[in-house]
């Protein structure tokens, strides 16, 4: 037996005063773009949406794209039936037939009009079931079941039983527009979920060293892409060709500043490619301390060459297993740790710098002309919609 | 665009597409279906297997399943053959994965499993093979050309050995890359080999597995009892005679791709070995301190197909084939595999092997 509408409920956009109808203008779109292969109808009622209308055999499929809407709190299936008190009592005696265990009931009326009382009307219904199925049991404090019937002002009462947590967070888009770089790993894709989660809308830059990476290495990039669009959204993959660049750093530079250098490279092309894109802000998925380049001084050196926006780092105080459990959670990790070479271990260098200073990676950048390098590249992008 | 990876798959021949097509569309039907037209089908299945027997220089008498690959025909073998009460099981560490990992997952769960060594020309070292087998060894399995180096093992060698010491041992053959290549008549005692069609230009999705005595093999896969119970799973009639197609095109002259082998490595450059020195399909080269992965793509991006000879990329992980023959391992992951086929030329091994040269250059001075 299938619900025949689900309930969303959204939190943290009550904060915004004034600009509540933007938000729940934002969310409404995410919610009708995460189900556009459904045929559904959305409405509100006070403080919620509805939504109807759907074939009750996709319940589940829909179920499932709604918990991964930023933006929304808890969704529950519900029965919707126009408020009438036997009509009420006929659907609660089918349902009783389902139940197992113990149950309680929780009338909430909204609709003062309606002539009995909630407490009342629980105890009537719960009779009803009760009488219907003999083997359960009631209990108030710890019931297996909770049974909620909400009568609405609209003339509509909700029969409902389950409360399905989503994510929670901020409607994607509603903090404008962020670049992720994503590199293939296990933790850039976590970074991009947890900044959608609030608020932006993503952009992402993958740097490509063909032949010294596959098409599979871009290919897994793009597979991350699409996971992290179940929850953000379209996501922009801009791909960089970054052959050259290695190569002009592995010819000309000081070893062990190789990846200091390399990563100043991704940054300056990750703000020029950021603004072209009007994203407001890079976010990478650096973790402190994790490896050579995310120690406090690698950082300060990487983050010298970014002028106008600032690098948003939500993993920088994150363990390894913290990072790896939210990548699990949202479906990134099975994908993330498939074993093709990613251009951050292209001609790795034995022992890289921990303590980077920026006078040396200058010094060191001076030797090759990058900035012709950076434009060529940013000139042969491929962008993947 | 010029195709040098012949021993992962090769292209599917006419003859092999007229079949499948046949038994898709007028003849589809099932098998095991009573009326006529299965029955028909039935009888054609046997008629493939007798060909498949003679290839093999053995008669058919119902000693012959079709599995859904080698892959498959290899697990049942292994699977299949086990026994509570058994002994010793003997693998060489050249097997392909789909022996390897089994042999491995038998070993996890307690039977007594152990690996024979490869020497440096990648044949499973006869020495170490003679010092590991016991009266108490009941399974034997020893892969006929090593799909990575083209390594011949000497299979008859080990045959006697085994019926000097353990008559009574199962002895098994992963004989894809040596069948319709490998002109050989299964020894009287090999008790299963395994073949698979795509290798020498049939559909995929279909193997066999030769088994000389049926009571000796259990199914591991359950259902409406077809293949004389060892393989149930309605019989795939089109993969089955396309199978049929390759095997009626198979005819042992290699001379082509012997010319093409000999010509790569006489004009190879740079610092390189040869892995193994077998079968004239396979050419297995390891270059020193570049990436093997790299190569693969640089010649792709040139449209030129080759594989890579390591089993995974990145430093973590190396080549369990490669390391066992004692490649050291900077050669290692510095390694590709360019494998020939009959529709192969002369013109195509030159423009291969300057292209490959030209690559091994540029990568050496970065």
């Amino acid at each position: 037996m299938n619900e025949n509408v689900i309930i969303l409920r959204y939190g943290e956009l009550y904060l915004k005063g004034n600009n509540r109808s933007y938000f729940e203008n934002l969310l409404i779109k995410n919610i009708k773009r995460a189900l556009n292969s459904f045929v559904f109808s959305i409405k509100k009622i006070s403080g919620r949406y509805v939504i109807y209308g759907f074939d009750t055999m996709l319940f589940n499929a829909i179920i499932g794209k709604l918990k991964k809407v930023f933006g929304l709190v808890s969704v529950s299936p519900a029965f919707e039936i126009k408020t009438n008190i036997e009509e009420i009592k006929n659907r609660c005696k089918t349902y009783a037939k389902c139940l197992e265990g113990t149950f309680r009931v929780t009338t909430k009326r909204a609709d003062k009009k309606f002539p009995i009382k909630s407490d009342e009307f629980s105890a009537i219904i719960g009779e009803v079931i009760l009488n219907e199925n003999e083997n359960l049991k009631v209990d108030l404090y710890n019931a297996k079941t909770n049974i909620t019937i909400e009568i609405r002002e609209n003339g509509c009462t909700y029969i409902l039983t389950k409360n399905i947590q989503c994510c929670g967070g901020m409607p994607v888009g509603s903090a404008g527009n962020g670049l992720l770089m994503l590199s293939g790993g296990i933790d850039s894709p976590v970074a991009g979920y947890m900044m959608a989660k609030r608020g932006l809308k993503l952009y992402a830059i993958h740097f490509h060293s063909f032949p010294y990476t596959s098409v599979q290495a871009k290919d897994k990039v793009v597979k991350l892409k699409s996971i992290l669009e179940e929850y953000a959204g379209d996501i922009k993959l801009i791909v960089v060709p970054f052959t050259k660049i290695q190569e002009a750093i592995h010819i000309n530079c000081y070893e062990e500043y190789m990846i200091t250098i390399m990563r100043r490279m991704m940054l300056r092309i990750s703000e020029k490619i950021a603004q072209k894109f009007h994203c407001t802000t890079i976010i990478t998925g650096e973790s402190l301390g994790q490896v050579a380049s995310q120690t406090v001084e690698s950082i300060t050196v990487t983050n010298n060459v970014v002028d106008q926006l600032p690098v948003l780092r939500p993993l920088i105080g994150f363990d390894k297993v913290e990072i790896m459990k939210i990548a699990d959670e949202i479906g990134t990790y099975e994908t993330s740790i498939l074993p093709y070479e990613d251009c951050c271990t292209v001609f790795l260098p034995k022992n890289p710098v921990i303590k980077p200073n920026v006078k040396k990676a200058v010094t060191e950048e001076e030797k090759f002309n990058y900035e012709y390098l950076i434009e060529e590249a940013i000139n042969n992008i491929d962008i993947i919609e | 665009m010029i195709y040098f990876d012949n021993a992962s798959t090769t292209k599917i021949c006419e003859s092999s597409l007229k079949y499948i097509n046949e038994f898709s569309v007028n003849n589809f039907y099932n098998p095991s279906s009573i009326y006529k037209q299965g029955a028909d089908n039935k009888k054609e299945i046997d008629a493939v297997k007798s060909i498949i027997a003679k290839t093999l220089g053995v008669e058919f008498k119902d000693n012959i399943i079709f599995t859904g690959s080698a892959t498959e025909a290899n697990n049942i073998a292994i699977q299949g053959s086990i026994k509570k009460n058994f002994g010793k099981l003997l693998f060489t560490e050249g097997e392909h994965p789909s022996v390897y990992n089994t042999a491995s997952y038998l070993k996890n769960k307690g039977f007594n499993v152990e690996f024979i060594k490869l020497n440096k020309n990648g044949e499973a070292d006869f020495d170490d093979f003679a010092k590991q087998i016991t009266e108490n060894t009941s399974f034997i399995s020893v892969m006929h050309v090593n799909n990575e180096t083209g390594a011949i093992n000497n299979l008859d060698k080990f045959i006697e050995l085994k019926k000097n010491i353990c008559p009574n041992a199962i002895f098994h053959s992963d004989g894809v890359q040596a069948f319709g290549k490998l002109k050989y008549a299964l020894n009287n005692d090999i008790d299963l080999y395994s073949i698979s069609a795509h290798k020498i230009y049939g559909p995929k999705g279909i193997g066999a597995l030769y088994i000389k005595n049926k009571n000796k093999i259990n199914p591991i896969i359950f259902g409406g009892g077809q293949e004389y119970n060892l393989r149930s799973g309605t019989e795939n009639i089109a993969s089955i005679t396309g199978f049929k197609g390759a095997v009626e095109e198979i005819s042992y002259n290699s001379d082509n791709v012997k010319a093409i082998r000999d010509y790569v490595i006489k004009n190879l450059e740079g610092d390189f070995k040869i892995n193994g020195n077998g079968s004239p399909y396979i050419l297995s080269i390891s270059y020193k301190g570049i990436n093997g992965e790299t190569i693969v793509h640089m010649l792709e991006e040139n449209n030129i197909l080759i594989s890579r000879g390591s089993a995974c990329s990145g430093s973590k992980v190396g080549n369990r084939i490669l390391s066992s023959m004692g490649l050291p391992n900077d050669y290692v992951k510095g390694s590709i595999r360019l494998s020939f086929s009959k529709n192969n030329t002369i013109e195509e091994a030159k423009i291969v092997t300057q292209k490959l040269n030209e690559c091994v250059s540029k990568l050496k001075g970065m």
